[in-house]
């Protein structure tokens, strides 16, 4: 099966988008890698795709989205990383390939994902749900079942598609809706793409909801998974092997939750001592920490969360200032004492 | 018996001097000593002598004071934290922990309150000053004492003492890469002034006078000086050719590592010629004196061990002596992998990690730039080399392993069991509680300690079982009936006799590691006791299942399920046929030797 695979990311995760290439190199040679880059790269910082375990970078303006800079200013980075997801999706799915995959830049591959392939033999869309079982400690209830309730039945650090059929149906649909309301408001029900997904099995026909242990394994379900090395060599989850890892919040919030629900499974504290040394070893070190082009105005200043969501729904700013990152838009701010 | 010469040896490490400055510093408790290690009297060694040579290796107490004694200090501190620190302190837990202070003679609340929770120390078994420090951000801010905000605050917030992820946890956030080991363990190295080949050369010719062969012999360590089981299999081994006239030539690092040396270094090694010191000697000049020393014969030579060694210097020795052909004992599996416990990341035996496998990449020991393996194999190449294998299951994983062949392999079992005695279950269930557990030899946690310290602090309460430890440490603060015994050459059945005069009903012999050959699991099984292990153990598995005398469990928590549910009872030596067994020592190599001639 002709298979592209893409990631959606800015530098500042461009060390755990390589580890995860390099895990998509190594177990399927033969797919089209692709990272979706909603940035510019750091001054002094030479990107080179040459040099990258990827085939291609596809940058936010090459999506086809009006007025881009507007467009961009309404999101924060993880709205706007997610929100080019559906677009470059349904692009993906007129480009000749036969399966398109998405992953998050943060989760890695320990097997192929060759089962998959054969699940999209015959169905369109295939979904990985958060969890898998229903919780029974009353922490666990809340982390683990009523966060989805607000957030999205369905993790959208992966999601695979036929690119014709079903597939490509829901890719359009998706694509239109991140466009306008890609956005971070649970009080709204919208969280991000993802909450979005969970209209899908009703929406569209031959989705399938994947249930194997092995796939988007992550701490919010570790706990439901048993995790070990076998007389092989190779990491299994349950009685199958894991094919990959979610290696969500790296750093001590990740820790954290990977200590409540993984507990005393030693091999899951390996598998993140391992990731921790191949990000550091991915690592540039030109490339600022935290670092995106996007964050600040022109003149240097930093926006805010606030100017974001002022922006987006004020149509007479957008109007005024359709490049809001230009100097015009942060002295309007400050003149109005939004800004200091 | 090893002869006399080897005694005198022992103990002329430490001066007159020091032994009497020892003496008169009011320390040392003579008539205390004595009786409290019973080894003593026998050994023919004067206490404080033995304290200073043998003793204080092994974690032994100078004198009975009790701990609560030493004198309360505040120095510099608030006496209230002092105060509050101290009622959840376990001085017992400390000082077995952390040697350094019980031999500074410090108040060791004081200690902890002023700087041992700065370096990460614990004060109990049960607060982890590292975990809650990380676990609580606004504590660390604060810079208070973590085991003082515990106590005075914390524990009624709700805070959490300690993480509940279990010892494998521990052990692989305190794992380094191995370059860094390697660094620490180089970076205070004492200075040791090498001597000239010439000495070396002149002791050897003066040593071979009528023998009727010459061995040389590599360990990892100095036998005759150092406590512990292979040592004294060793010094069983120096006596054994003794007594055939066969002079031994052995070598060992002076600076002890648990890796073969890749370095450029030129190793210094110790030598001691039939059991006596030699002195120390670089690799390069050991090479020279065996040129120039002229062997009456052609010598062999036995590896007991390579760790520390340069495996290409181990090589030029040999060369240089004109050895062809020699034995090699599979004591651990250090040239297969370069953890030589054959275990992934210290945590865990899933069998071998191989390269090419995630086993392999996620593991520390793996990820060093230079592989034991491939260090040894122009030994196995360059010589004729016979596999020695103390019990079938490591030559097993030896040749599952198939990467260094031998011209043959012989399993030579360091001791075998002689059933002696029985005696039939009581059958009383009065007589079945409390089932006596006990842990047995020096505290390690791929020995299994991390697993019975958890067993007890789960059920340490539970009016069904009573925990001991029979060995050195003092039972690391834990609440254990705690018995200081050590085998040595003149009573090397001190272990048995003490399972058997304890009564322990269960040993835990829960190594992580395959097990080569595990003495203490003889020695429990032949003083009566039964044994509680895991599949991951090795020879002490194999021998459970030949022998019938134990079990084998899944895991920990198979383990805590049957103490919970009472079904470990059923080993209790009331409930069953209790067999004492006597054990009986092998000839080592001098068995294959004999076997050549």
């Amino acid at each position: 099966m002709k298979t592209l695979c893409f990631t959606s990311f800015s530098f500042s995760y461009l060390n755990r988008a390589r580890v995860l290439f390099q895990s998509l190199r190594h177990f399927h040679p033969d797919w089209r890698l692709v990272a979706l880059m909603t940035d510019e790269p750091p001054p002094g910082f030479a990107f080179n795709v040459s040099d990258e375990p990827f085939d291609e970078v596809v940058w936010q303006n090459e999506l086809g989205i009006e007025g881009i800079e507007s467009w961009l200013f309404k999101h924060d980075i993880v709205e706007v990383c997610t929100a080019v997801k559906g677009p470059y999706l349904y692009k993906a799915t007129q480009l000749g390939y036969d399966a398109v995959i998405y992953l998050d830049p943060d989760t890695c591959l320990f097997n192929p994902l060759t089962p998959l392939l054969q699940l999209l033999e015959t169905h369109d869309i295939v979904l990985t749900p958060h969890l898998l079982e229903p919780e029974t400690d009353p922490i666990a209830i809340v982390d683990n079942e009523i966060c989805p309730l607000w957030a999205g039945i369905y993790n959208l650090g992966f999601v695979a598609i036929r690119s014709t059929g079903e597939g490509a149906r829901f890719a359009k649909w998706w694509a239109d809706r991140l466009q306008v309301y890609c956005h971070d408001d649970p009080a709204k029900g919208l969280f991000v793409d993802q909450r979005w997904c969970d209209h899908v099995p009703v929406f569209f026909d031959k989705v399938h909801i994947l249930k194997d242990p092995g796939y988007n394994t992550a701490s919010w379900n570790v706990n439901q998974r048993r995790i070990t090395i076998g007389a092989d060599g190779n990491v299994w989850s349950n009685d199958g092997l894991l094919r990959f890892w979610h290696f969500t919040k790296l750093g001590p919030l990740g820790d954290t939750m990977t200590r409540r629900y993984a507990r005393d499974q030693i091999v899951v504290y390996e598998l993140w001592r391992w990731y921790r040394e191949q990000v550091k070893k991915a690592t540039s070190s030109d490339i600022p920490d935290r670092y995106w082009a996007f964050g600040r105005f022109t003149d240097g200043t930093q926006i805010e969360r606030a100017h974001r969501l002022l922006y987006r729904h004020r149509q007479d700013l957008q109007n005024a200032f359709p490049n809001p990152f230009s100097e015009g838009f942060s002295a309007w701010l400050q003149a109005e004492g939004l800004k200091t | 018996m090893v002869k006399q010469p080897v005694r005198w040896e022992i103990m002329a490490i430490v001066s007159d001097e020091e032994v009497d400055v020892f003496l008169r510093s009011g320390v040392f408790d003579e008539k205390w000593y004595v009786t409290e290690y019973a080894d003593v009297a026998l050994s023919g060694i004067a206490p404080a002598r033995h304290y200073l040579t043998i003793g204080k290796d092994l974690g032994r107490a100078p004198s009975g004071h009790e701990i609560g004694a030493i004198e309360r200090n505040v120095d510099g501190l608030d006496p209230h934290i002092h105060d509050v620190i101290s009622s959840g302190f376990s001085t017992d837990f400390y000082l077995s922990a952390y040697p350094d202070i019980r031999d500074a003679g410090v108040d060791p609340v004081w200690h902890y309150a002023v700087s041992g929770w700065i370096e990460g120390r614990d004060p109990s078994l049960n607060f982890s000053t590292r975990y809650y420090l990380e676990t609580y951000p606004d504590v660390r801010e604060a810079g208070v004492n973590p085991f003082y905000h515990y106590l005075a605050s914390g524990k009624s917030e709700g805070r959490a003492p300690k993480h509940e992820l279990g010892f494998r946890y521990d052990i692989l956030a305190q794992l380094k890469p191995v370059a860094e080991q390697i660094a620490a363990a180089k970076a205070n190295r004492p200075s040791v002034q090498a001597q000239m080949p010439d000495a070396l050369c002149a002791a050897i010719t003066s040593a071979m006078d009528d023998r009727v062969g010459i061995i040389l012999s590599f360990s990892h360590d100095d036998f005759m000086r150092h406590i512990g089981g292979v040592q004294l299999l060793l010094r069983r081994e120096l006596s054994l050719l003794q007594d055939r006239n066969i002079l031994q030539i052995n070598f060992y690092p002076i600076h002890p590592l648990l890796f073969m040396d890749a370095s450029d270094d030129d190793i210094l090694l110790g030598v001691t010629i039939n059991g006596q010191n030699a002195g120390a000697y670089l690799a390069s000049d050991v090479v020279k004196a065996m040129r120039a020393a002229r062997f009456a014969s052609v010598p062999t030579f036995v590896i007991h061990n390579l760790l520390g060694h340069n495996v290409n210097q181990a090589i030029a020795i040999l060369e240089a002596a004109g050895a062809k052909a020699g034995h090699w004992w599979i004591h651990d599996f250090a040239p297969l992998y370069n953890n030589y416990k054959l275990m992934r990341n210290d945590v865990a035996y899933d069998g071998m990690p191989k390269p090419g496998t995630m086993a392999w990449q996620l593991c520390e020991y793996a990820r060093a730039d230079f592989s034991h393996r491939d260090l040894c194999i122009p030994l196995f190449e360059k010589f004729s080399i016979t596999l020695l294998a103390p019990s079938q299951s490591a030559l097993d994983i030896w040749n599952k392993a198939d990467v260094l062949q031998p011209v043959s392999s012989q399993v030579i079992e360091h001791c075998t069991l002689r059933n002696v005695r029985s005696l039939p279950p009581v059958l009383s269930p009065k007589e079945t509680m409390p089932l006596k557990v006990g842990y047995l030899g020096h505290p390690s946690d791929h020995k299994g300690w991390g697993a019975f310290r958890e067993l007890v602090l789960a059920f340490a309460d539970d009016q069904r079982y009573e925990f001991h430890h029979l060995g050195s440490g003092r039972g690391m603060g834990l609440p254990v009936a705690s018995r200081e015994v050590h085998a040595d050459e003149v009573r090397p059945d001190r272990m048995r006799e003490a399972v058997e005069l304890e009564e322990l009903d269960v040993a835990l012999v829960w190594s992580l590691w395959p097990e080569t050959f595990c003495l203490v699991a003889y020695e429990a099984i032949a003083g009566g006791a039964a044994i509680l292990t895991n599949k991951a153990a090795g020879n002490v598995c194999d021998l459970v299942v030949q022998t019938g005398e134990g079990l084998v469990l899944d895991d920990e928590k198979t383990l805590h399920e049957f103490f919970a549910s009472g079904k470990i009872l059923t080993l209790a030596r009331a409930q069953r046929d209790v067999h004492l067994f006597d054990m009986e020592y092998s000839q080592l190599t001098v068995t294959c030797l004999e076997q050549q001639s």
